[in-house]
Protein backbone atom coordinates (compact mmCIF):
# COMPACT_ATOMS: atom_id res chain seq x y z
CA UNK A 1 0.00 0.00 0.00
CA UNK A 2 1.55 3.39 -1.14
CA UNK A 3 1.96 5.63 1.81
CA UNK A 4 0.36 8.90 2.31
CA UNK A 5 1.05 11.22 -0.29
CA UNK A 6 1.27 15.36 0.24
CA UNK A 7 -0.42 17.46 -1.87
CA UNK A 8 1.06 21.26 -1.50
CA UNK A 9 -1.16 22.57 -4.07
CA UNK A 10 -4.60 21.87 -1.84
CA UNK A 11 -2.51 21.32 1.60
CA UNK A 12 -4.33 17.42 2.16
CA UNK A 13 -2.73 14.46 2.44
CA UNK A 14 -4.42 11.73 0.04
CA UNK A 15 -4.21 8.29 0.94
CA UNK A 16 -4.84 6.32 -2.60
CA UNK A 17 -6.49 3.19 -2.66
CA UNK A 18 -7.08 0.23 -5.61
CA UNK A 19 -8.98 -2.55 -6.56
CA UNK A 20 -11.29 -4.21 -5.23
CA UNK A 21 -11.19 -3.97 -1.04
CA UNK A 22 -12.47 -6.81 0.16
CA UNK A 23 -12.88 -8.13 3.43
CA UNK A 24 -9.58 -9.72 3.68
CA UNK A 25 -7.78 -6.67 2.30
CA UNK A 26 -9.41 -4.50 4.44
CA UNK A 27 -8.52 -6.12 7.68
CA UNK A 28 -4.86 -6.40 6.50
CA UNK A 29 -4.90 -2.73 6.26
CA UNK A 30 -7.05 -1.49 8.70
CA UNK A 31 -3.84 -1.65 11.09
CA UNK A 32 -1.61 -0.04 8.63
CA UNK A 33 -4.53 2.92 8.16
CA UNK A 34 -4.75 3.91 11.46
CA UNK A 35 -1.29 3.77 12.12
CA UNK A 36 -0.79 6.20 9.26
CA UNK A 37 -4.00 8.77 9.98
CA UNK A 38 -2.95 9.02 14.09
CA UNK A 39 0.75 9.55 13.03
CA UNK A 40 -0.60 12.25 10.23
CA UNK A 41 -3.13 13.85 13.39
CA UNK A 42 0.48 13.81 15.84
CA UNK A 43 2.51 15.57 13.47
CA UNK A 44 -0.67 18.35 12.37
CA UNK A 45 -3.99 17.74 14.59
CA UNK A 46 -5.23 20.33 11.86
CA UNK A 47 -4.05 18.12 8.99
CA UNK A 48 -6.74 17.21 6.25
CA UNK A 49 -7.04 13.90 4.62
CA UNK A 50 -8.68 12.59 1.46
CA UNK A 51 -9.21 9.27 0.98
CA UNK A 52 -8.62 8.52 -2.94
CA UNK A 53 -10.76 5.95 -4.77
CA UNK A 54 -9.92 6.61 -8.29
CA UNK A 55 -9.22 2.94 -9.14
CA UNK A 56 -11.57 1.33 -6.50
CA UNK A 57 -14.75 -0.91 -7.75
CA UNK A 58 -15.91 -2.55 -5.08
CA UNK A 59 -15.76 -2.02 -1.33
CA UNK A 60 -17.51 -3.98 1.35
CA UNK A 61 -18.82 -2.60 4.89
CA UNK A 62 -15.85 -2.84 6.68
CA UNK A 63 -14.02 -0.59 4.40
CA UNK A 64 -17.00 1.85 4.87
CA UNK A 65 -16.11 1.47 8.47
CA UNK A 66 -12.12 2.02 8.33
CA UNK A 67 -14.29 5.35 6.28
CA UNK A 68 -16.17 6.05 9.51
CA UNK A 69 -13.45 5.55 12.02
CA UNK A 70 -11.31 8.01 9.98
CA UNK A 71 -13.68 10.62 9.73
CA UNK A 72 -14.38 10.24 13.19
CA UNK A 73 -10.25 10.99 14.45
CA UNK A 74 -9.85 13.55 12.07
CA UNK A 75 -11.18 17.65 13.08
CA UNK A 76 -14.64 17.73 11.43
CA UNK A 77 -14.29 18.62 8.00
CA UNK A 78 -10.97 17.81 7.59
CA UNK A 79 -11.83 14.03 5.56
CA UNK A 80 -12.75 13.76 2.70
CA UNK A 81 -13.53 10.68 -0.09
CA UNK A 82 -12.73 11.90 -3.65
CA UNK A 83 -12.92 10.33 -7.25
CA UNK A 84 -15.03 8.12 -6.00
CA UNK A 85 -16.10 6.00 -8.99
CA UNK A 86 -20.02 6.17 -9.35
CA UNK A 87 -20.83 2.77 -8.24
CA UNK A 88 -18.48 3.14 -5.33
CA UNK A 89 -20.29 6.48 -4.80
CA UNK A 90 -23.63 4.99 -5.06
CA UNK A 91 -22.70 2.25 -1.79
CA UNK A 92 -21.82 5.00 0.20
CA UNK A 93 -25.17 6.50 -0.26
CA UNK A 94 -26.45 3.58 1.00
CA UNK A 95 -24.93 3.36 3.97
CA UNK A 96 -25.87 6.74 5.01
CA UNK A 97 -22.29 7.92 4.82
CA UNK A 98 -23.22 10.94 2.36
CA UNK A 99 -24.54 12.82 5.04
CA UNK A 100 -21.58 12.39 6.92
CA UNK A 101 -18.55 13.02 5.03
CA UNK A 102 -17.78 14.76 1.98
CA UNK A 103 -17.77 12.57 -0.85
CA UNK A 104 -16.69 13.61 -4.76
CA UNK B 1 -24.47 2.85 20.90
CA UNK B 2 -27.76 1.13 22.11
CA UNK B 3 -28.95 -2.44 20.86
CA UNK B 4 -31.11 -1.09 18.52
CA UNK B 5 -28.68 1.26 16.49
CA UNK B 6 -25.95 -1.15 16.55
CA UNK B 7 -27.76 -3.94 14.36
CA UNK B 8 -28.94 -1.11 12.48
CA UNK B 9 -25.55 0.47 11.66
CA UNK B 10 -24.20 -2.45 10.90
CA UNK B 11 -27.88 -3.64 8.50
CA UNK B 12 -27.05 -0.73 6.73
CA UNK B 13 -23.43 -1.62 5.68
CA UNK B 14 -24.16 -4.45 4.76
CA UNK B 15 -27.07 -3.08 2.83
CA UNK B 16 -24.15 -0.98 1.22
CA UNK B 17 -21.96 -4.01 0.32
CA UNK B 18 -24.52 -6.51 -1.00
CA UNK B 19 -25.41 -3.87 -3.26
CA UNK B 20 -22.69 -4.62 -5.35
CA UNK B 21 -23.22 -8.11 -5.95
CA UNK B 22 -24.07 -9.49 -8.89
CA UNK B 23 -26.40 -12.32 -9.48
CA UNK B 24 -23.55 -14.91 -9.73
CA UNK B 25 -22.31 -14.26 -6.51
CA UNK B 26 -26.18 -13.62 -4.85
CA UNK B 27 -26.67 -17.07 -6.54
CA UNK B 28 -23.78 -18.77 -4.86
CA UNK B 29 -24.75 -17.27 -1.41
CA UNK B 30 -28.36 -18.35 -1.38
CA UNK B 31 -27.32 -22.14 -2.62
CA UNK B 32 -25.22 -21.95 0.37
CA UNK B 33 -28.02 -21.24 2.82
CA UNK B 34 -29.91 -23.44 1.29
CA UNK B 35 -27.61 -26.35 1.63
CA UNK B 36 -26.83 -25.56 5.33
CA UNK B 37 -30.75 -24.96 5.89
CA UNK B 38 -31.67 -28.55 4.28
CA UNK B 39 -29.12 -30.35 6.26
CA UNK B 40 -29.79 -29.23 9.47
CA UNK B 41 -33.57 -29.79 9.01
CA UNK B 42 -33.88 -32.85 11.11
CA UNK B 43 -32.11 -31.18 14.40
CA UNK B 44 -33.72 -27.69 13.86
CA UNK B 45 -37.02 -29.22 13.86
CA UNK B 46 -36.41 -30.91 17.30
CA UNK B 47 -34.94 -27.48 18.68
CA UNK B 48 -38.42 -26.32 17.55
CA UNK B 49 -40.66 -28.86 19.00
CA UNK B 50 -38.53 -29.10 22.01
CA UNK B 51 -38.48 -25.05 22.86
CA UNK B 52 -42.24 -24.98 21.74
CA UNK B 53 -43.47 -28.10 22.47
CA UNK B 54 -46.00 -27.49 19.47
CA UNK B 55 -46.22 -29.74 16.32
CA UNK B 56 -45.03 -33.04 15.38
CA UNK B 57 -41.14 -33.43 14.84
CA UNK B 58 -41.76 -34.71 11.34
CA UNK B 59 -43.28 -32.54 10.04
CA UNK B 60 -41.66 -29.37 11.47
CA UNK B 61 -38.95 -31.64 9.06
CA UNK B 62 -41.01 -31.37 6.04
CA UNK B 63 -41.95 -27.45 6.83
CA UNK B 64 -38.07 -27.07 6.88
CA UNK B 65 -38.06 -29.13 3.62
CA UNK B 66 -40.48 -27.19 1.98
CA UNK B 67 -38.83 -23.61 3.94
CA UNK B 68 -34.90 -24.91 2.09
CA UNK B 69 -35.26 -27.22 -0.73
CA UNK B 70 -39.36 -25.66 -2.48
CA UNK B 71 -38.46 -22.18 -1.84
CA UNK B 72 -34.94 -22.30 -3.32
CA UNK B 73 -35.97 -24.49 -6.07
CA UNK B 74 -38.73 -21.80 -6.78
CA UNK B 75 -36.60 -18.98 -6.23
CA UNK B 76 -33.04 -19.79 -7.91
CA UNK B 77 -33.54 -19.18 -11.20
CA UNK B 78 -34.98 -15.69 -10.53
CA UNK B 79 -33.36 -12.99 -11.89
CA UNK B 80 -33.33 -10.36 -8.62
CA UNK B 81 -29.48 -8.47 -9.92
CA UNK B 82 -29.06 -5.96 -12.16
CA UNK B 83 -31.08 -5.80 -15.50
CA UNK B 84 -33.65 -8.55 -14.97
CA UNK B 85 -35.63 -7.80 -18.02
CA UNK B 86 -35.82 -6.00 -21.37
CA UNK B 87 -38.29 -5.56 -24.02
CA UNK B 88 -37.43 -3.98 -27.06
CA UNK B 89 -40.51 -3.00 -28.36
CA UNK B 90 -41.90 -1.12 -24.90
CA UNK B 91 -38.05 0.14 -24.76
CA UNK B 92 -37.92 -0.67 -21.50
CA UNK B 93 -34.87 -2.03 -19.14
CA UNK B 94 -36.19 -3.45 -15.71
CA UNK B 95 -33.50 -3.39 -13.33
CA UNK B 96 -33.78 -4.77 -9.84
CA UNK B 97 -32.55 -3.24 -6.56
CA UNK B 98 -32.34 -3.94 -3.23
CA UNK B 99 -34.88 -2.76 -0.58
CA UNK B 100 -32.33 -1.98 2.24
CA UNK B 101 -32.41 -3.82 5.70
CA UNK B 102 -35.24 -5.85 6.72
CA UNK B 103 -36.77 -7.03 10.06
CA UNK B 104 -38.76 -10.12 10.10
CA UNK B 105 -40.64 -11.00 12.64
CA UNK B 106 -41.33 -15.13 12.96
CA UNK B 107 -43.96 -17.23 14.59
CA UNK B 108 -43.88 -19.90 17.22
CA UNK B 109 -46.07 -22.08 15.18
CA UNK B 110 -43.56 -22.35 12.52
CA UNK B 111 -40.05 -20.96 13.63
CA UNK B 112 -37.10 -22.63 12.03
CA UNK B 113 -39.02 -22.69 8.40
CA UNK B 114 -40.17 -19.23 8.56
CA UNK B 115 -36.82 -18.34 9.56
CA UNK B 116 -34.94 -20.63 6.79
CA UNK B 117 -37.44 -19.13 4.38
CA UNK B 118 -37.27 -15.17 5.03
CA UNK B 119 -33.45 -15.53 5.27
CA UNK B 120 -33.50 -17.22 1.62
CA UNK B 121 -35.39 -14.85 0.01
CA UNK B 122 -34.16 -11.79 1.74
CA UNK B 123 -30.55 -12.75 0.77
CA UNK B 124 -31.77 -13.68 -3.28
CA UNK B 125 -32.81 -10.27 -3.13
CA UNK B 126 -29.84 -8.77 -1.58
CA UNK B 127 -31.24 -7.44 1.48
CA UNK B 128 -29.87 -7.80 4.78
CA UNK B 129 -32.43 -9.37 7.45
CA UNK B 130 -32.90 -8.97 10.97
CA UNK B 131 -34.38 -11.69 12.47
CA UNK B 132 -36.69 -11.01 15.64
CA UNK B 133 -38.27 -14.51 16.77
CA UNK B 134 -41.24 -15.06 18.63
CA UNK B 135 -40.27 -15.18 22.79
CA UNK B 136 -41.26 -18.78 23.09
CA UNK B 137 -39.28 -19.77 19.67
CA UNK B 138 -35.97 -17.91 20.50
CA UNK B 139 -33.22 -21.06 20.70
CA UNK B 140 -34.20 -22.64 17.89
CA UNK B 141 -34.74 -19.35 15.34
CA UNK B 142 -31.37 -18.09 16.56
CA UNK B 143 -29.71 -21.32 15.86
CA UNK B 144 -31.44 -21.20 12.55
CA UNK B 145 -30.47 -18.10 11.38
CA UNK B 146 -26.77 -18.51 13.00
CA UNK B 147 -26.47 -22.07 10.74
CA UNK B 148 -27.84 -19.68 7.36
CA UNK B 149 -25.42 -16.96 8.11
CA UNK B 150 -22.39 -19.20 8.56
CA UNK B 151 -23.03 -20.93 5.01
CA UNK B 152 -23.55 -17.49 3.53
CA UNK B 153 -19.73 -16.10 5.01
CA UNK B 154 -18.76 -18.85 3.78
CA UNK B 155 -19.19 -17.88 -0.17
CA UNK B 156 -18.25 -14.24 0.99
CA UNK B 157 -21.64 -12.64 1.79
CA UNK B 158 -21.66 -9.47 4.10
CA UNK B 159 -20.73 -9.41 7.41
CA UNK B 160 -24.19 -8.96 9.44
CA UNK B 161 -26.00 -9.39 6.24
CA UNK B 162 -28.41 -12.02 9.08
CA UNK B 163 -28.78 -10.43 12.11
CA UNK B 164 -31.14 -11.81 14.99
CA UNK B 165 -32.20 -11.04 18.55
CA UNK B 166 -31.52 -13.18 21.02
CA UNK B 167 -33.67 -11.38 23.60
CA UNK B 168 -36.46 -9.76 22.04
CA UNK B 169 -38.98 -6.94 24.26
CA UNK B 170 -42.37 -5.29 22.84
CA UNK B 171 -39.89 -1.83 23.26
CA UNK B 172 -37.20 -3.24 20.77
CA UNK B 173 -39.36 -4.80 18.62
CA UNK B 174 -41.17 -1.17 18.20
CA UNK B 175 -37.97 0.59 17.87
CA UNK B 176 -36.91 -1.30 15.13
CA UNK B 177 -40.23 -1.15 13.03
CA UNK B 178 -40.20 2.45 13.15
CA UNK B 179 -36.04 2.77 12.49
CA UNK B 180 -35.52 5.44 9.80
CA UNK B 181 -32.84 3.02 8.01
CA UNK B 182 -35.55 -0.13 8.17
CA UNK B 183 -36.37 -0.53 4.99
CA UNK B 184 -39.41 -2.97 5.60
CA UNK B 185 -41.48 -5.21 7.89
CA UNK B 186 -41.54 -8.90 6.64
CA UNK B 187 -44.21 -9.74 10.13
CA UNK B 188 -45.88 -13.00 10.50
CA UNK B 189 -47.67 -14.06 13.52
CA UNK B 190 -50.42 -12.88 15.73
CA UNK B 191 -52.88 -9.57 14.90
CA UNK B 192 -51.35 -7.75 17.53
CA UNK B 193 -48.38 -7.87 16.47
CA UNK B 194 -49.02 -7.48 12.70
CA UNK B 195 -51.32 -4.42 13.42
CA UNK B 196 -48.48 -2.90 14.89
CA UNK B 197 -46.11 -3.19 11.80
CA UNK B 198 -48.37 -1.61 10.27
CA UNK B 199 -48.57 1.40 12.06
CA UNK B 200 -45.05 1.75 12.77
CA UNK B 201 -44.53 3.79 9.69
CA UNK B 202 -42.70 1.82 7.76
CA UNK B 203 -43.18 -0.39 4.81
CA UNK B 204 -44.76 -3.73 6.13
CA UNK B 205 -45.73 -7.00 4.84
CA UNK B 206 -47.80 -8.51 7.10
CA UNK B 207 -49.53 -11.64 7.60
CA UNK B 208 -51.78 -12.81 10.49
CA UNK B 209 -54.70 -15.21 11.63
CA UNK B 210 -56.67 -17.26 9.11
CA UNK B 211 -60.03 -18.56 9.56
CA UNK B 212 -60.24 -21.18 6.50
CA UNK B 213 -63.61 -22.45 5.84
CA UNK B 214 -63.78 -25.58 3.96
CA UNK B 215 -66.93 -26.59 2.22
CA UNK B 216 -67.36 -30.04 0.45
CA UNK B 217 -70.14 -29.93 -2.08
CA UNK B 218 -72.49 -32.76 -2.54
CA UNK B 219 -70.27 -33.04 -5.82
CA UNK B 220 -67.16 -34.19 -3.68
CA UNK B 221 -65.58 -37.44 -2.98
CA UNK B 222 -66.56 -37.63 0.53
CA UNK B 223 -63.60 -40.30 1.32
CA UNK B 224 -60.72 -38.41 -0.36
CA UNK B 225 -62.77 -35.12 0.90
CA UNK B 226 -62.29 -36.20 4.67
CA UNK B 227 -58.99 -37.84 4.11
CA UNK B 228 -57.43 -34.89 2.59
CA UNK B 229 -58.93 -32.42 5.10
CA UNK B 230 -57.23 -35.09 7.93
CA UNK B 231 -54.56 -34.72 6.52
CA UNK B 232 -53.93 -31.48 6.39
CA UNK B 233 -55.63 -30.29 9.50
CA UNK B 234 -53.21 -32.61 11.97
CA UNK B 235 -50.07 -32.12 9.60
CA UNK B 236 -47.76 -30.42 12.71
CA UNK B 237 -51.07 -30.72 15.00
CA UNK B 238 -52.84 -27.61 12.90
CA UNK B 239 -50.57 -25.21 13.23
CA UNK B 240 -49.97 -23.95 9.74
CA UNK B 241 -52.45 -20.36 9.32
CA UNK B 242 -53.70 -22.19 5.87
CA UNK B 243 -54.94 -25.15 7.79
CA UNK B 244 -59.19 -25.89 7.64
CA UNK B 245 -60.85 -24.24 10.77
CA UNK B 246 -64.53 -25.12 9.54
CA UNK B 247 -66.03 -28.28 7.11
CA UNK B 248 -69.16 -26.88 5.86
CA UNK B 249 -71.79 -29.03 3.97
CA UNK B 250 -74.95 -29.22 2.65
CA UNK B 251 -77.64 -31.08 5.43
CA UNK B 252 -78.41 -33.00 2.33
CA UNK B 253 -75.09 -34.94 2.71
CA UNK B 254 -73.93 -34.39 6.91
CA UNK B 255 -74.74 -37.75 7.73
CA UNK B 256 -72.58 -39.31 5.20
CA UNK B 257 -69.44 -36.27 5.63
CA UNK B 258 -70.03 -37.38 9.33
CA UNK B 259 -69.87 -40.76 8.99
CA UNK B 260 -66.51 -40.63 6.76
CA UNK B 261 -65.18 -38.27 9.28
CA UNK B 262 -65.92 -41.16 11.67
CA UNK B 263 -64.93 -43.75 9.78
CA UNK B 264 -61.66 -41.89 9.59
CA UNK B 265 -61.11 -41.59 13.50
CA UNK B 266 -62.65 -38.20 13.58
CA UNK B 267 -64.77 -37.52 16.88
CA UNK B 268 -67.79 -35.39 16.70
CA UNK B 269 -68.33 -33.73 19.82
CA UNK B 270 -71.72 -33.53 21.62
CA UNK B 271 -72.97 -30.23 22.54
CA UNK B 272 -72.10 -30.23 26.12
CA UNK B 273 -68.56 -31.76 25.21
CA UNK B 274 -68.58 -29.00 22.45
CA UNK B 275 -68.93 -26.64 26.02
CA UNK B 276 -66.06 -28.19 27.26
CA UNK B 277 -63.54 -28.16 24.15
CA UNK B 278 -64.29 -24.31 24.21
CA UNK B 279 -63.35 -23.98 27.63
CA UNK B 280 -60.55 -25.70 27.24
CA UNK B 281 -59.22 -24.05 24.48
CA UNK B 282 -60.57 -20.41 24.82
CA UNK B 283 -58.69 -18.59 27.52
CA UNK B 284 -62.19 -16.59 28.76
CA UNK B 285 -59.91 -13.45 30.00
CA UNK B 286 -58.41 -12.85 26.64
CA UNK B 287 -61.52 -14.22 24.41
CA UNK B 288 -58.14 -15.59 22.37
CA UNK B 289 -57.10 -18.90 22.08
CA UNK B 290 -55.68 -21.08 24.85
CA UNK B 291 -51.69 -20.94 23.83
CA UNK B 292 -51.32 -24.35 26.06
CA UNK B 293 -53.70 -25.93 23.45
CA UNK B 294 -51.78 -24.47 20.16
CA UNK B 295 -49.97 -27.54 18.18
CA UNK B 296 -51.37 -29.84 20.52
CA UNK B 297 -52.23 -33.69 19.45
CA UNK B 298 -56.42 -33.87 19.41
CA UNK B 299 -55.74 -36.18 22.73
CA UNK B 300 -54.32 -33.92 24.33
CA UNK B 301 -56.83 -31.33 23.69
CA UNK B 302 -59.29 -33.53 24.91
CA UNK B 303 -57.79 -34.84 27.97
CA UNK B 304 -57.98 -30.86 29.18
CA UNK B 305 -61.54 -30.50 28.30
CA UNK B 306 -62.38 -33.59 30.60
CA UNK B 307 -63.10 -35.59 27.29
CA UNK B 308 -62.53 -39.68 26.63
CA UNK B 309 -62.94 -39.81 22.63
CA UNK B 310 -61.72 -43.56 20.94
CA UNK B 311 -57.82 -43.84 21.10
CA UNK B 312 -57.02 -42.87 17.81
CA UNK B 313 -59.00 -39.86 17.21
CA UNK B 314 -57.25 -37.28 14.83
CA UNK B 315 -59.65 -34.75 14.82
CA UNK B 316 -62.43 -33.06 18.15
CA UNK B 317 -65.30 -31.81 15.53
CA UNK B 318 -67.96 -29.43 17.03
CA UNK B 319 -71.13 -29.22 15.53
CA UNK B 320 -71.62 -25.47 15.47
CA UNK B 321 -74.79 -23.78 13.56
CA UNK B 322 -73.38 -19.54 14.23
CA UNK B 323 -70.66 -18.14 13.38
CA UNK B 324 -69.97 -14.93 15.82
CA UNK B 325 -67.52 -13.33 18.44
CA UNK B 326 -69.28 -15.07 21.16
CA UNK B 327 -68.77 -18.56 19.63
CA UNK B 328 -65.07 -18.46 19.74
CA UNK B 329 -64.69 -22.21 18.06
CA UNK B 330 -65.99 -20.42 15.12
CA UNK B 331 -62.63 -18.68 14.96
CA UNK B 332 -59.01 -19.94 14.43
CA UNK B 333 -57.59 -22.78 16.03
CA UNK B 334 -54.51 -24.07 15.17
CA UNK B 335 -54.79 -27.12 16.69
CA UNK B 336 -56.95 -30.61 15.80
CA UNK B 337 -60.24 -28.90 16.24
CA UNK B 338 -62.33 -28.19 13.76
CA UNK B 339 -65.77 -26.84 13.64
CA UNK B 340 -68.71 -28.47 11.34
CA UNK B 341 -71.71 -26.69 9.79
CA UNK B 342 -74.69 -28.13 7.81
CA UNK B 343 -76.75 -26.03 6.12
CA UNK B 344 -80.30 -26.39 4.21
CA UNK B 345 -78.67 -25.64 0.78
CA UNK B 346 -75.76 -24.91 -1.48
CA UNK B 347 -76.26 -20.99 -1.39
CA UNK B 348 -76.83 -21.86 2.80
CA UNK B 349 -73.30 -23.35 2.31
CA UNK B 350 -71.66 -20.80 0.43
CA UNK B 351 -73.21 -17.77 2.81
CA UNK B 352 -71.39 -19.82 5.83
CA UNK B 353 -68.17 -20.01 3.98
CA UNK B 354 -68.48 -16.38 3.71
CA UNK B 355 -69.35 -15.88 7.70
CA UNK B 356 -66.32 -17.66 8.21
CA UNK B 357 -64.07 -15.81 5.67
CA UNK B 358 -65.27 -12.48 7.38
CA UNK B 359 -64.78 -13.79 10.99
CA UNK B 360 -61.18 -13.15 11.33
CA UNK B 361 -60.06 -14.94 8.04
CA UNK B 362 -60.15 -11.76 5.04
CA UNK B 363 -58.12 -12.45 2.27
CA UNK B 364 -56.26 -15.49 3.94
CA UNK B 365 -57.16 -19.22 2.38
CA UNK B 366 -60.38 -20.69 1.77
CA UNK B 367 -61.14 -23.80 0.28
CA UNK B 368 -63.64 -26.59 -1.58
CA UNK B 369 -63.98 -30.29 -2.54
CA UNK B 370 -66.47 -30.00 -5.71
CA UNK B 371 -66.67 -31.87 -9.24
CA UNK B 372 -68.82 -29.32 -10.18
CA UNK B 373 -66.80 -26.86 -12.17
CA UNK B 374 -69.62 -24.58 -11.86
CA UNK B 375 -69.75 -24.49 -8.22
CA UNK B 376 -65.51 -24.57 -7.98
CA UNK B 377 -65.93 -21.61 -10.04
CA UNK B 378 -68.78 -19.57 -8.20
CA UNK B 379 -67.12 -20.37 -4.61
CA UNK B 380 -63.83 -18.84 -5.97
CA UNK B 381 -65.62 -15.58 -6.97
CA UNK B 382 -67.83 -15.65 -3.33
CA UNK B 383 -64.64 -16.22 -0.82
CA UNK B 384 -62.27 -13.21 -0.32
CA UNK B 385 -59.41 -15.24 0.02
CA UNK B 386 -56.14 -15.18 -1.60
CA UNK B 387 -55.94 -18.58 -2.18
CA UNK B 388 -59.06 -20.40 -2.75
CA UNK B 389 -57.50 -24.18 -3.14
CA UNK B 390 -59.73 -26.72 -4.52
CA UNK B 391 -60.07 -30.90 -4.07
CA UNK B 392 -56.29 -29.70 -2.05
CA UNK B 393 -55.70 -30.01 1.76
CA UNK B 394 -55.45 -26.18 2.92
CA UNK B 395 -52.73 -26.64 4.92
CA UNK B 396 -50.37 -27.26 2.13
CA UNK B 397 -52.01 -26.09 -0.88
CA UNK B 398 -51.60 -22.54 0.95
CA UNK B 399 -48.19 -22.84 1.30
CA UNK B 400 -47.80 -24.16 -2.27
CA UNK B 401 -45.05 -25.99 -4.05
CA UNK B 402 -46.57 -29.59 -3.25
CA UNK B 403 -50.05 -30.04 -4.50
CA UNK B 404 -50.32 -26.76 -6.45
CA UNK B 405 -47.72 -24.73 -8.37
CA UNK B 406 -48.26 -21.55 -6.20
CA UNK B 407 -44.78 -20.55 -4.82
CA UNK B 408 -44.17 -21.98 -1.26
CA UNK B 409 -43.97 -19.29 0.70
CA UNK B 410 -44.47 -19.21 4.83
CA UNK B 411 -45.82 -15.25 4.30
CA UNK B 412 -49.04 -15.51 2.83
CA UNK B 413 -50.38 -12.40 1.63
CA UNK B 414 -54.02 -11.65 2.42
CA UNK B 415 -54.35 -8.26 -0.08
CA UNK B 416 -56.73 -5.40 1.27
CA UNK B 417 -58.91 -7.64 3.67
CA UNK B 418 -55.63 -8.21 5.71
CA UNK B 419 -54.52 -5.14 5.52
CA UNK B 420 -51.55 -6.47 2.96
CA UNK B 421 -50.73 -4.53 -0.25
CA UNK B 422 -50.63 -8.15 -1.63
CA UNK B 423 -52.00 -11.81 -2.10
CA UNK B 424 -49.01 -13.07 -3.22
CA UNK B 425 -47.60 -16.06 -1.77
CA UNK B 426 -44.73 -13.27 -0.71
CA UNK B 427 -41.50 -14.53 -2.56
CA UNK B 428 -38.38 -13.18 -3.54
CA UNK B 429 -40.25 -10.90 -6.57
CA UNK B 430 -42.00 -8.96 -3.74
CA UNK B 431 -38.44 -7.85 -1.61
CA UNK B 432 -37.31 -5.83 -5.16
CA UNK B 433 -37.47 -2.12 -5.92
CA UNK B 434 -38.14 -3.00 -9.93
CA UNK B 435 -36.62 0.47 -11.56
CA UNK B 436 -37.23 0.88 -15.21
CA UNK B 437 -35.17 3.01 -17.44
CA UNK B 438 -37.55 4.12 -20.30
CA UNK B 439 -36.51 4.62 -23.50
CA UNK B 440 -38.27 7.42 -25.68
CA UNK B 441 -41.26 5.44 -27.53
CA UNK B 442 -43.74 7.56 -29.14
CA UNK B 443 -47.36 7.11 -28.28
CA UNK B 444 -48.88 7.48 -31.78
CA UNK B 445 -52.13 8.23 -30.92
CA UNK B 446 -51.29 10.59 -28.38
CA UNK B 447 -49.51 12.16 -31.76
CA UNK B 448 -51.85 12.46 -34.08
CA UNK B 449 -54.18 14.08 -31.10
CA UNK B 450 -54.45 18.18 -31.59
CA UNK B 451 -53.52 19.07 -28.02
CA UNK B 452 -55.03 22.58 -28.14
CA UNK B 453 -58.33 20.76 -28.54
CA UNK B 454 -58.27 19.80 -24.74
CA UNK B 455 -57.73 23.58 -23.84
CA UNK B 456 -61.71 24.03 -25.46
CA UNK B 457 -64.37 23.37 -23.08
CA UNK B 458 -66.92 22.81 -25.37
CA UNK B 459 -65.10 19.69 -26.62
CA UNK B 460 -66.42 17.22 -24.71
CA UNK B 461 -66.14 13.39 -24.77
CA UNK B 462 -68.59 12.54 -27.12
CA UNK B 463 -66.98 14.68 -29.47
CA UNK B 464 -63.85 12.65 -29.98
CA UNK B 465 -65.33 9.82 -32.22
CA UNK B 466 -66.37 12.92 -34.96
CA UNK B 467 -62.41 14.56 -34.43
CA UNK B 468 -60.31 10.76 -34.05
CA UNK B 469 -62.79 8.52 -35.72
CA UNK B 470 -65.06 5.78 -33.98
CA UNK B 471 -61.60 3.57 -32.81
CA UNK B 472 -59.91 6.54 -30.51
Amino acid sequence: MPPIDYDPATEIHVRRFQGKLTSDRCQAMAGEVEAEINSLIEEDPEARLAFDLAGVDFIVSAFIRLCLQAARRMPKGNFTIVHCQPEVRKIFSVAGLDKLIELS
Amino acid sequence: MDQVALIMEKAVMAAAEFNQFDQAATDRVVEAVFRAAFNARIRLAGMAVEETGMGVKEDKVLKNVLASLLVYRDIRGEKTAGVIGYDERLGITEIAQPLGPIFALTPVTNPTSTVIFKILICLKTRNPIVISPHGRATKCSCETARICYEAALAVGAPEDCVQWISEGSHDLTHRFMSHPNLALILATGGSGLVAAAYSSGTPAIGVGPGNVPVLIDRSADFPFAVSSIISSKTFDNGTVCASEQAVVVEKAVAEEVRAEFERQNCYFASPEETAKIEAAVINPKTGGVNPAIVGRPAAEVAKRAGLEPPAGTKIIIVPLDRVAADEPLSGEVLAPVLAFYAEEDYPAACNRCISLNYRGGLGHTAAIYANDEERIRQFGGLMNAGRVVVNTPSSQGGVGGTFNTLPTSFTLGCGSGGKNITTDNISAKNLINIKKVCRRRPNAMWDEFETGKFLDDSFDADSLPGEYGRNF
